[in-house]
């Protein structure tokens, strides 16, 4: 009883560790437009006391990092165009998103649109949607086999000009123990298939490369002209299983047998490593709006319809043109 | 009742059957005759190892006299073993001899530290050492190619990244998972082939064991084995001991099965340098004992997450 009293003082100990390390810390997070949610390049990042600084990536991403962390420092967030932000570090949490609020000495934009055409995001997601809260449920998605996402338009004909797709960033729980930002997959626009309902013929299929932690991707794809011909059609996320893609998990195994010269000995909790494959993507659902996505899996070369992840969407968007 | 004992014979020849025999081997020095623990033992063709517990002791359940294969021992300082799985059916000790020479290099003093193979820990996500679903890891040591500008220089100091889910400096990683962390192994030195231009003769003749509990991070100060590095290049490798206080499990999808296979696996896992380098730098032992260069990272892992204080 004593040993294990000393065993749990132990591991609180272990625990207090890291509130008495003052090492080298990286701050990160994606910074957006307040009213857009669209990601914002060229953000600068600044730690003021520190004064050390970066600035945000095509999708908004910033990794800072700080050698000499004080407790009172302050990340500023600047861009021109947008009202300046303070954060200060000890209400910074990671991966932190910032929504900036256009200023008033911005420019009025220029819109120039052709009335005949219309934009319409399906399948919207807002940067909220994918991280856990309160009024939100978030879980891992993290498959090996090809998951597709049902979409319908208003008609036929329509053109998709981007893509969106959350990602989970990590760690999320104690299992994993690295953040892998590296990840290459596919995404794939699939037609209908007419008999089954189900995803059909393979339209055009985008090669995804992601180098940072940002939890929501953009990939334009207005450049390719994907034409949709049914109203119906499929977006595909396709796993692409490779040491580049792999991230371990471990896992408490219950216990391990083995047989010494004194006889029979158990070792109990041995760990059990996992290897998953990158991306991680986000199911999500908010009290308010809980609706499920219609979802296939493809299991060995037919689609199947999965209920796996309901009441769960997956955080999967398409803007068309129609 | 006559029936009931005939069926009774019949279940118990089936037991008797199905009962394997168990051989057991004492692996002990040729000269003192005292057991000489952490000696790998591999079966080849069967692509099973492990290592000797502090007794010396290991054991092959089967007839071993049908049996089709080779094994293989081998512990540093001691000549390696091969021999036909069948022959040893006879026998129930194994005599190693030790190599003859202790390598001793003179000391010299030396003034200039440089840093070899530099990583950022940060950036380590990728680990050798655990089964995937692409290859299994059937390895018994990996080691890291060093280059430097002159022979004779001194190695101080190796630093490496292992798989640890526990706290770790200046790191958030903590887990209550703490305890599955711990994992002892030996680092081995290595001179370059002249052949092979791998891994060849071992420049530190004297035992490196390392234990670790937690974090990620490992220092191993060489300062008092003394190794002077006698080419431009070396190797610096870790040797898994595949015995129970390192066992764990790695579990894979298996597409011949097409279902998820558990697996013994053994720390640690060894990080992989995030930087990638002109040429692949990582090199494995196999369970033939053969030195191969390790592509499974290729083309981005070209060298292990290991660096190497040499001096001047």
């Amino acid at each position: 009883m004593i040993r294990l009293t000393y065993r749990y003082i132990l591991l609180f100990l272990i625990y207090l560790l890291p509130t008495f390390c003052f090492g080298q810390v990286v701050y990160d997070g994606q910074v957006i437009n307040s009213v857009t949610d669209i990601a914002i390049q060229g953000v600068t990042v600044t730690l003021l006391k520190e004064k050390t600084g970066t600035q945000t990536n095509e999708n908004g991403y910033f990794s800072l990092e700080s050698e000499r962390p004080a407790k009172n420092d302050t990340l500023q967030f600047t861009c021109v165009g947008y009202k300046p932000f303070k954060l200060p570090i000890s209400a910074y949490l990671p991966h932190v998103l910032i929504a900036l609020q256009a200023s008033n000495t911005q420019l009025n934009e220029v819109v120039i649109n052709n009335k005949k055409v219309k934009t319409i995001k399906l399948g919207r997601f807002s940067y909220y949607d994918i991280h856990s809260t309160a009024r939100h449920q978030v879980v891992l998605i993290k498959q090996r086999t090809p998951l597709a996402k049902l979409f319908t338009a208003p008609k036929a004909n329509a053109i998709l000009i981007d893509i969106a797709i959350g990602r989970m960033d990590l760690p999320t729980s104690p299992s994993f123990a690295i953040r892998n930002k590296f990840t290459t997959f596919l995404i794939h626009v699939m037609a209908e298939d007419p008999a089954t309902g189900g995803p059909g013929k393979i339209l055009f299929t985008k090669n995804a490369s992601l180098t940072d932690n940002s939890t929501w991707i953009d990939f334009d794809v207005s450049k390719d002209y994907i034409v949709i011909p049914t109203a119906n059609f499929f977006l595909a996320v396709e796993w692409m299983i490779n040491p580049y893609n792999e991230i371990i998990g471990v896992s408490n195994s219950p216990k391990l047998d083995w047989i010494t010269r004194r006889g029979y000995q158990m070792l109990k909790d041995a760990s059990e490593y996992r290897v998953y494959y990158q991306p991680f993507l986000v199911g999500y659902g908010n009290e308010d709006t809980l609706k499920p996505g219609v979802l296939y899996n493809k299991v060995g070369n037919s689609w199947q319809y999965t209920q796996q992840y309901e009441p769960l969407d997956l955080a999967l968007s398409a803007t068309i043109h129609y | 009742m006559k029936k009931l004992i005939t069926l009774i014979a019949c279940f118990g020849t089936l037991f008797a059957n199905a009962q394997q025999k168990m051989n057991v081997f004492y692996v002990v020095d040729s000269l003192s005759g005292k057991p000489i623990p952490s000696t790998t033992v591999t079966i080849v063709r069967a692509k099973l190892s492990i290592t000797t517990e502090k007794d010396g002791i290991f054991k092959i359940p089967g007839d071993l006299s049908a049996m089709r294969d080779t094994v293989i021992l081998n512990t540093q300082t001691y000549i390696p073993f091969k021999i036909p799985l069948d022959m040893l059916s006879d026998m129930d000790t194994i005599r190693l001899t030790r190599y003859g020479t202790e390598i001793k290099n003179e000391k010299i003093k030396y003034k200039d530290d440089t840093l070899l193979n530099d990583y950022k820990k940060r950036d380590v996500v990728h680990y050798a050492g655990v089964n995937t679903e692409t290859a299994n890891f059937e390895y018994l040591q990996l080691a890291q190619q060093y280059y430097t500008n002159r022979p004779g220089i001194f190695l101080k100091e190796i630093t490496l990244n292992r798989l640890a889910f526990g706290p770790d400096d200046s790191d958030h990683t903590w887990t209550g998972l703490v305890f599955l962390d711990r994992t002892k192994f030996r680092i081995r030195i290595y001179d370059i082939d002249p052949v092979t231009h791998g891994p060849g003769r071992d420049l530190c003749t004297r035992i490196i064991e390392e234990k670790k509990s937690m974090g990620s991070q490992v220092s191993v100060n060489l300062k008092k084995y003394n190794i002077i590095i006698p080419n431009t290049s070396f190797f610096v490798a870790v040797e898994w001991l595949r015995d129970f206080y390192n066992a764990g499990y790695s579990t894979a999808y298996d597409s011949k099965q097409k279902k998820m296979v558990r697996q013994p696996n053994y720390h640690p896992a060894i990080g992989i340098s995030a930087t990638t380098g002109e040429r692949l730098n990582i090199w494995a032992l196999n369970f033939k004992h053969e030195w191969k260069p390790y592509g499974y990272f290729m083309p981005f892992g070209t060298d292990l997450a290991m660096s190497a204080v040499i001096k001047y």
